[in-house]
């Protein structure tokens, strides 16, 4: 006897299934196959666009975890991949293999702190360098101030890091050093906008209120455990942002990039430390001088300031972030003004007296007969942050480097073969009418949608050449490769100025990538944006586009803030499935 | 009110209100009405029963009893069939997820699956985690705030006990880390390896340690308690804690403290533990929540739900849910790259055998100190077998709904290939030499120095 069931939901259309007391025995029915729009040309999308990273760069997984492709292609590839993996993921300490040489001093005990399951930081309310998912850099340094035409207060290029602390400042130190920023001296609040410079109201049209937020951020002087310490300074915050993908940006070739520069140099006003308007070319300080002397382009990080991903923020981070040496890194990043408060602090050198005189005490290389013999190895060691310094006197001092060439190899396969999820919902309705409305109110201009990769035939660095020497490999083919890929990163890979409220130390931030961005809910729990997560979903950050009229974004954004509820919607379930 | 909103939606959504009331072991009743009255009550009606959560770790014995020749240490053999067996597992998950991926559900199939997984988080995910916090209280208050004079053996064979119950369903539970676990980032919190020990000694250096030590991942969890409870593999006996530690470098530490920071850190331990319980709750522990809610944890997403009902509100518009569609939910069990069954298999094929055993990374072999590692990959599998199995038993145990009896309808072929798959991969994982760590030695031929092994039995 059949039996009617209905099952209804707020909210949802009413549907009707039915079922009978013999279902047991009738059971579900086998699967049968169903038509997928995944991978097929619309009306709106083309096929490739269902692969963000291309065929050699795209996971079809919701994961911002999966290896690409291209790591097959390499020589036990997955293996490499998943043992690089493993630095990524876990905590440095002190001394304990397979993950050892933390220290002295770090901003982070590992990379997952910042990149809480591969993604964006997270927005927090304190600065604490243990807690995971705390993505955040401080930014200190001095500023030179200007005005928007409309009042908000920015921060030039004449805004230098402070020079007593490293450019990325360290909170953690071993014992019995006080790590260079005490952080019980940051301070963090998050102000609401009670008005937009600009004059937009806080709502929209229909009505519905949009809110913003944005970070204030104060250290104590006394907080800086450095001689001398900083004056006249200012802190702003700057968040990880995802590591997936980075590998086919560093493909993208340097012609391509002037192309784009020249294209948007008329009409908007471009980094003059990037682009010289007026020769119509690369300004001085858009070129990076790597390792061996090869010249590149900036394309890295928010500031642009690095060209290579194999001397990129992930390949800097390993060591910097950690202070775990390797063999082309054989010196600390610290500061003199550091090191030089360190050896003027009794407790410091009394602790090194008292438990330094074993040869197998961390802190033997420290300790000395003297007092002030103590106090100069501590200043000597501790300053030993450049390669002059450091290099063999590092060696001598400490042993050898912390990490082989061999696991920072596996390390950048990882890094560079992390592949870009693959495209969502690109057969919705709203998404294509999403899409449309993004190019039509010109987000397209900087989210660049597509690119083409060139060739890839990437730089190397020093220490994956010694590693290829070590096995006998030509170090140019150890590593991912991505030759002419179509990629759709949604960038610009420009600077340019939003003039927010509190904004990026300088106001120029390199137009981030988009790709990926919409799973980053589903994936790691949050979604915030910006690069220091002020925006809690895709309507605050685009409308932080239009704070001030100065913005480059702002005719944009002001057409953003005139669509219908139901456009605004569309554009961000666009954004959601790109 | 929102909340209110989604769970009536989730209830509406899994509520079957039959035209006519002829079912005389209809479970759900409410006072003689056939009408639900909450969306749990509809919920726990609908996805039926399991098997009661029961798991002892004497069960392991199987391992570590086995007789292993000087030969079988010297045999490739073993590990490679252990790898082999979590790849087939990986692929027979994976083609598991696709088959339905590429499907069009019948509107049965599609609400037997969601009931499938709704039974899944009840009936495995929530009990699962309610057993490794009812395990860490034990262990907690078996240390309690007893000094070094007034703690007895008892005490500590008890937490010892404790421990080991805890930490089998810890790894029992990393099939389902996606969700509470990962969004709150508790695997790295509760259980980083390795223990950063130069580290918890600073914290020690001037005779008592610091809060400051409970803030840092790198000394905390469950191996900084192995590391106070436990010596060369078994436990500290209580006249230890009334001198100094004899572990080197910690000569000078009075293991009183140590002591002390054990009992900090298995307080700390706890929260965690309720937080992933209580995160994932229909409604959560009352008692347990207040825990959570005074430590500062979070315990909810960022739409204000619980774990349980985000899954179950997979694909619902308007719910808040994170997961665009019910089999994004079914992706996320068994086959998304971080924190389901096939993550974990992977982990575990790859990185936890692989590393040291196929790739000669000696230092990776994990929980070699209490000879544990065969145990833990094996409890891993566990975890995936329980989610196919819809119980905390796996294969021994009875749900009414799970993935097994949703597949063996739908794609039987595919059935058979996981349960054998997972079969093979428990087999081969058990049938490993004993103890992990001189089995690698042995292949590799390389030694695992550190000063926590004293000796490795031969």
């Amino acid at each position: 006897m059949k039996k009617i069931f209905y099952l209804t939901a707020i909210g949802l259309p009413l549907f009707l299934t039915s079922c009978s007391s013999d279902d047991a025995d009738e059971g579900l029915g086998t699967l049968v196959d169903g038509e997928t729009a995944f991978g097929v040309a619309n009306d709106v999308f083309t096929a490739d666009e269902w692969y963000p990273g291309g065929q050699l760069g795209t996971t079809t997984n919701k994961s911002y975890s999966d290896p690409v492709p291209a790591v097959n292609t390499l020589t036990n590839g997955t293996a490499l991949f998943k043992h690089g993996e493993d630095f990524f993921e876990h905590l440095y300490t002190y001394s304990q293999e397979p993950r050892k040489g933390l220290g002295p001093a770090w901003v982070r005990s590992s990379c997952i702190h910042c990149h809480p399951s591969y993604g964006h930081g997270k927005r927090q309310d304190e600065y604490k360098a243990n807690t995971i998912g705390n993505g955040y850099l401080l930014v200190v340094y001095h500023p030179t101030e200007a005005f928007t035409s409309d009042g908000v207060r920015y921060t030039t290029l004449s805004s230098p890091y402070i020079s007593e602390v490293t450019g990325m400042p360290q909170t953690k130190a071993m014992t019995p050093f006080k790590a260079p920023i005490d952080e019980n001296g940051i301070h963090i609040s998050w102000p609401k906008v009670e008005k937009m410079p600009s004059g937009l109201p806080l709502h929209f049209s229909d009505g519905e209120p949009y809110e913003l937020i944005y970070p204030v951020i104060t250290i104590d002087q006394m907080a800086f455990n450095t001689n001398p310490q900083p004056t006249n300074y200012e802190v702003r915050l700057e968040s990880t942002i995802g590591v997936y993908g980075t590998g086919l940006l560093d493909a993208i070739s340097a012609d391509d990039m002037k192309a784009q520069y020249a294209a948007e140099a008329p009409y908007v006003q471009l980094n003059p430390n990037m682009w010289d308007k007026e020769a119509n070319d690369w300004a001085a300080g858009a070129w990076y001088t790597l390792a061996d002397g090869t010249k590149a382009i900036k394309k890295f990080t928010y500031a642009m300031t690095r060209a290579s991903l194999q001397d990129g923020a992930g390949a800097n981070a390993i060591w910097n972030i950690t202070n775990v040496t390797r063999s082309d890194r054989r010196y600390l990043y610290t500061t003199p003004a550091w090191a030089k408060a360190q050896a003027e602090d009794p407790e410091v050198i009394s602790y090194i007296r008292q438990n330094g005189a074993e040869a197998t005490s961390l802190l033997h290389p420290y300790y000395a007969e003297t007092d002030a013999e103590i106090a100069a190895k501590v200043e000597t060691l501790l300053g030993m942050n450049n390669a002059a310094k450091g290099g063999d006197n590092y060696t001598a001092a400490f042993g050898a480097p912390e990490m082989s060439d061999k696991d920072y190899y596996d390390f950048m396969v990882w890094h560079r073969g992390l592949a870009v999820p693959a495209a969502r919902d690109l057969d919705d309705a709203a998404v294509k009418q999403g899409k449309r409305l993004f190019k039509q109110i010109g987000c397209e201009a900087c989210h660049r949608p597509s690119w083409k990769t060139g060739a890839d035939n990437y730089w190397v660095d020093n220490s994956i050449k010694a590693y290829a020497a070590s096995i006998g490999k030509n170090a140019n083919e150890l590593l991912p490769r991505f030759p002419y890929q179509t990629i759709y990163p949604y960038t610009d890979m420009v600077q340019h100025r939003l003039f927010m409220e509190n904004d990026i130390r300088t106001g120029w931030c390199r137009t981030t990538p988009l790709w990926g961005r919409g799973l980053s809910l589903r994936l790691t729990g949050a979604q915030d944006r910006l690069h220091d997560c002020r925006a809690r979903n895709e309507v605050e950050a685009i409308m932080w586009h239009a704070y001030s009229k100065d913005s480059d974004a702002y005719q944009s954004a002001l057409k953003f803030y005139n669509l219908t509820k139901e456009e605004r919607d569309a554009v961000v379930k666009f954004l959601q499935s790109i | 009110m929102k909340k209110t909103f989604l769970m009536i939606a989730a209830a509406s959504l899994l509520a079957t209100a039959c035209s006519k009331s002829d079912d005389d072991n209809n479970q759900n009743t409410n006072n003689g009405s056939t009408t639900p009255q909450t969306a749990e009550e509809v919920l726990k009606a609908k996805i039926g029963t399991a098997s009661a959560a029961s798991y002892s770790i004497t069960n392991d014995m199987d391992i570590s009893s086995k007789t292993w020749t000087a030969a079988d240490y010297s045999n490739h053999a073993f590990g490679e069939t252990a790898m082999n067996g979590c790849d087939a597992l990986i692929n027979q998950l994976d083609e598991a997820t696709k088959a339905v991926l590429k499907s069009k559900l019948t509107p049965a199939q599609e609400e037997e699956l969601r009931t499938t997984i709704a039974a899944t988080v009840c009936h495995v995910i929530i009990p699962t985690y309610t057993q490794l916090a009812d395990a860490a209280v034990k262990l907690q208050q078996a240390l309690g705030d007893l000094s070094a004079t007034e703690i007895k053996q008892s005490n500590i064979d008890e937490a010892c006990a404790a421990f080991k119950t805890a930490r089998a369903w810890w790894e029992m539970s990393e099939a389902f880390l996606g969700g509470a676990a990962s969004d709150f980032d508790v695997d790295p919190t509760i259980d980083s390896w390795p223990l950063n020990r130069d580290l918890l000694l600073d914290y020690f250096k001037d005779g008592k340690y610091s809060d400051e030590a409970l803030e840092d991942a790198s000394i905390l969890g469950f191996h900084a308690l192995e590391f106070v409870l436990f010596r060369n593999g078994q436990n500290r006996k209580v006249a230890d804690f009334q001198v100094n530690d004899t572990y080197k470098g910690f000569e000078n530490v009075p293991a009183a403290e140590e002591l002390k920071y054990a009992q900090a850190v298995a307080k700390e331990l706890v929260k965690r533990c309720y937080q992933l319980q209580v995160s994932w709750e229909l409604t959560p522990t009352a008692n347990r929540l207040a825990v959570v809610k005074a430590a500062g944890l979070d315990y909810q997403t960022k739409n204000k739900l619980s774990f349980s009902w985000n899954m179950i509100n997979a694909g619902v518009s308007g719910s808040g849910t994170t997961f665009s569609s019910l089999t994004d939910a079914l992706q996320q069990l068994l086959n998304n790259s971080e924190g389901s069954c096939l993550a974990i298999a992977d982990e575990v094929g790859s990185g936890k055998i692989g590393h040291p055993f196929a790739e000669g990374y000696i230092f990776y072999v994990e929980s070699p100190y209490s000879y544990n590692s065969i145990v833990d990959f094996r409890n891993n599998i566990h975890s995936i077998e329980n989610i196919w199995y819809g119980n905390p038993q796996g294969a021994k145990g009875q749900a009414e709904h799970s993935l097994h009896n949703f597949y063996t309808q739908v794609a039987p072929t595919i059935a058979k290939s996981v349960e054998t798959a997972i079969a093979n991969a428990v087999s081969g994982i058990a049938g490993m030499p004993y103890p992990f760590v001189k089995y690698v030695e042995t292949l590799s031929g390389k030694k695992f120095e550190d000063d926590e092994i004293v000796e490795i039995p031969e």
